[in-house]
């Protein structure tokens, strides 16, 4: 859609503070998401990934500097200019966070249904459609959340996301407690949606062969802060001991060192 | 570092005891919060009629049967009691009139106010605490819904409509417990014991205690969405928001029913 190079990122995040009570979770990250690019932010676990990721979407309020998405600071914006960013952006929740008093359909047409005009009816088939990108059949659209497998909770909630045709989507572990077929499922609909919607994407996840596959950049979050960025052969074979135990899963290494001292 | 050590080992406690004093003002902020955002937003369009009709369907109808069977045994156990103690200087005859001005001023609303914190309080706390910790709150923003809108409002504005609606229910099916225990078992007659109700029985009971009603309606809806809100921590949190819900909102209605009365009825 859009092939002229940029040289704005969609999405730069400046010195990024933010701290809960006396811990302090990140401690200035920054990063920049160039438009239509794949960026994967891996970490441990409790780094602080999802704590990123919803500032980008304005869910949470930074206590130190910059989101700015598509030219505008999220963090000082209100909440009116935030809901109007929001409404091109598509987030994935780590459970799905799919809505279990409505039917499939309605939480895939939640959005439809709130900001728009179009009857019951429309919106039925335009969320049909978005299970349709998912690989789900119609049959599911007036199944309750409750009965769907995890795998088909995250696929219904990636519908949702993309209902309203974001041009930002925000994957938070979208492979987290799936199986592994299941999970290169998800990838393969990931680097899919990206390729059909050309979106821009942040994914956080600790699944470093869905982090190779999906991403164009990889990022690596440690102590509240960014430590490394690059293409994901880069991250392969990183010269930095805390990149290299983290993608090769190791229990010695540096990062053992810290969390024992914790 | 140690220097740090033995100052957090100082501060500790005066920190605890400071908490102790302030989580009641955080408590009574946030709910005074919750308030204003709700009825701000309960005037702004669009209107959830369907949401409001909803709230208003499981909490008004589906607490009636509770509501009218614990009324009947008030006003039956009110006309019992006042009866034995009304016998003994012969003024039994006004069993009716106490009956009436007990259950409209107090009981009712009281009482109503008492089930519906006990049976919706705790359903809106435990879901709305559900829906946080599994996300789906965040899942609402990032829709770009107000959460408070969508949630709290229709919870807010049905509780509100249907408390009072109960307290009437309420009112009318204590009085004829009253009535019926009085004059089946007790043997009073029963036309006296009607003029008696009717007579001495002003509107302006009635009314107050409905309006007793919608103040507990709105702290009852307000309470238990502020805790269901602010819940963390998985299953145990949502219970234990719950518990704080039901406990907060019950105590809230029986501390506030003295005052409202102290002030209304001087």
């Amino acid at each position: 859609m859009n092939s002229s190079p940029e040289t704005e990122p969609l999405i730069r995040i400046e010195g990024l503070s933010k701290s809960f009570g006396s811990k302090q979770v990140l401690n200035g990250v920054d990063l920049e998401v160039m438009r239509g690019q794949s960026m994967v932010v891996i970490g441990g676990s409790g780094t602080g990934k999802s704590v990123l990721i919803k500032h980008v979407i304005g869910l949470l309020k930074p206590d130190a500097g910059r989101i700015v998405v598509a030219g505008q600071d999220i963090s000082t914006m209100d909440m009116r200019g935030i809901n109007k960013l929001r409404r091109k952006m598509g987030m994935l929740f780590q459970n799905a966070a799919l809505f279990d008093s409505l039917p499939v359909w309605e939480n895939v047409g939640f959005s439809l249904k709130q900001h728009t005009k179009l009857s019951g009816k429309e919106i039925k088939k335009i969320a049909v459609e978005k299970l349709k990108m998912v690989g789900l059949s119609d049959e599911v659209s007036d199944v309750m959340p409750s009965d769907l497998s995890g795998g088909m909770r995250k696929r219904v909630g990636l519908a949702r996301a993309i209902a309203v045709d974001p041009e930002i989507i925000l994957y938070d572990e979208p492979t987290t407690g799936l199986d592994p077929i299941m999970a290169d499922v998800i990838n393969d609909l990931i680097i899919a949606l990206q390729k059909k919607l050309n979106v821009t994407s942040i994914s956080i996840t600790h699944d470093m062969t869905s982090a190779y596959k999906i991403a164009d950049r990889i990022a690596m979050l440690y102590q509240g802060k960014i430590i490394e960025v690059g293409t994901p052969e880069e991250i392969r074979s990183s010269d930095n001991e805390i990149v290299r135990q983290f993608v090769s899963g190791s229990a010695v290494g540096p990062i053992t060192v810290e969390v024992m001292r914790a | 570092m140690s220097s740090e050590k033995t100052w957090t080992f100082l501060v500790r406690p005066v920190e605890r005891i400071g908490e102790t004093f302030v989580r009641p003002l955080w408590l009574l902020g946030g709910i005074t919060t919750m308030l204003v955002k709700t009825v701000r937003l309960s005037f702004r369009p669009p209107y959830n009629l369907r949401g409001i009709v909803k709230q208003m369907l499981e909490i008004g109808v589906n607490s009636l049967p509770v509501v009218l069977i614990t009324a009947t045994f008030t006003g039956g156990v009110l006309a019992l009691q006042s009866y034995t103690g009304f016998r003994r200087f012969s003024a039994e005859s006004l069993v009716g009139t106490v009956v009436a001005m007990s259950m409209t001023r107090e009981l009712g609303p009281v009482l109503t106010g008492l089930i519906v914190a006990g049976r919706a309080g705790a359903a809106m706390a435990a879901e709305l605490g559900t829906m946080r910790v599994t996300e789906q709150i965040d899942a609402l923003e990032t829709l770009a819904t107000n959460p408070v809108k969508h949630l709290v409002v229709p919870r807010f504005l049905g509780s509100l409509l249907m408390l009072p609606a109960l307290t009437v229910f309420s009112d009318a099916v204590g009085i004829m417990g009253g009535f019926f225990v009085s004059t089946k078992l007790l043997g009073a007659n029963p036309t006296t014991y009607l003029t008696r109700t009717w007579d001495y029985l002003k509107v302006m009971d009635i009314y107050h205690g409905i309006l007793k009603a919608f103040f507990f309606g709105a702290a009852i809806a307000l309470i238990s969405s502020y805790q269901g809100f602010n819940s963390k921590g998985g299953a145990e949190g949502v219970g234990k928001a719950t518990t704080r819900a039901v406990v907060l909102s019950s105590m809230t209605i029986l501390v506030s029913d003295y005052f409202l009365s102290a002030w209304m009825f001087k």
